[in-house]
């Protein structure tokens, strides 16, 4: 009968992980999930701050999601998915930036006097 | 002997396989920044219709995400069980992250009738031409990875955590979490972000 270590896709070099992990990671998720939305009903500061602040726990939480859910880590097997992982940012840096600048500038130019809303 | 050479080949073809998954869900992650920058760029085009997502309940939105947390959560404890070779465990907790996951499309889709009737569909304006794609899309994903569940959950139930099962738990494990990460930026960027 096999054993436990080899019961396990033996390639993926997965950790067993705890429940203190998974508990940790939620636990994290659900505080930064409460911040932003604390942060926009309760709106003590300017819009710009707010927008700035909510990108960045968003990203944040993506880290954490991505460490505690989806075990992204930089060791041996873990290397590997780590770098698909930045080119995709990179892509899509490029992809929404980019998207955002030119129709921002279309709007300039297309409007005369750019006009954020109707 | 021969077993053991099988299994050293097993072992390459899995770190390929789930590198493999890893890359459909990176280029899936693409499909949505797409999805992300057009309504970026169409958000503002209400067409003389009021802004109605300014205007969105939310508490119901926290709960929607609550629930999706939870569910990547309750998915964790199933892969918890898959290392102990609870069988049992694993099922019941899949089955209690479908529920949390039928619960969230439930309350996305009912959102979606409720705009929908009230004039708010997606041939209103391009703003919620771009909403309806990007949260429908999501959406879609879920209710697929929910279909997907129900046949991980069958085929548990039939042939127990055996290296083929525990590979699929791996791939559908993946794929709830990268939902939930995808749903942290529609939150953020639809609703919050549209709220203020």
């Amino acid at each position: 009968m096999t054993t436990n270590t080899h019961s396990l896709p033996s390639g993926t070099d997965w950790p067993k992980k705890s429940l203190r992990h998974y508990v940790i990671g939620y636990l994290l998720c659900v505080a930064m999930t409460f911040i932003s939305f604390g942060l926009v009903k309760y709106t003590p500061f300017n819009k710009s701050i707010i927008y700035l602040a909510l990108a960045f726990f968003a990203v944040i939480q993506m880290i954490f999601q991505a460490v505690y859910f989806l075990g992204l880590k930089s060791n041996r097997d873990g290397r590997w998915n780590v770098l698909p992982f930045i080119f995709t940012i990179v892509i899509i840096t490029f992809l929404v930036g980019g998207s955002l600048w030119i129709m921002h500038d279309l709007n300039v130019l297309t409007m005369g006097m750019y006009m954020s809303s109707n | 002997m021969a077993n053991h050479s099988l299994e050293h080949d097993h072992s390459h073809s899995d770190t390929t396989d789930v590198f493999g998954f890893w890359i459909y869900i990176l280029s899936d992650c693409i499909l949505f920044a797409t999805l992300f920058a057009v309504f970026a760029v169409l958000r503002n085009n209400f067409f003389g219709k009021p802004d109605i997502i300014k205007f969105t309940d939310i508490s119901y939105v926290l709960i929607e995400t609550m629930v999706l947390l939870t569910s990547s959560f309750t998915f964790g404890l199933s892969i918890i069980s898959l290392y102990k070779n609870k069988l049992r465990s694993v099922i019941n907790w899949l089955i209690v992250t479908f529920l949390l996951g039928a619960v969230f499309v439930g309350m996305e889709v009912s959102e979606f009738i409720n705009l929908y009737h009230e004039g708010f569909g997606w041939q209103a304006n391009a703003a919620m031409s771009s909403f309806f794609t990007l949260v429908g899309t999501h959406g879609l994903h879920v209710s697929i990875g929910l279909i997907w569940m129900l046949a991980v959950i069958y085929q548990l139930s039939k042939f127990g955590l055996n290296d083929a099962m525990k590979r699929r738990m791996t791939y559908l494990g993946l794929f709830w979490a990268f939902l939930d990460i995808i749903w942290i930026f529609v939150f953020t960027i639809v609703y919050l972000m549209g709220i203020l």
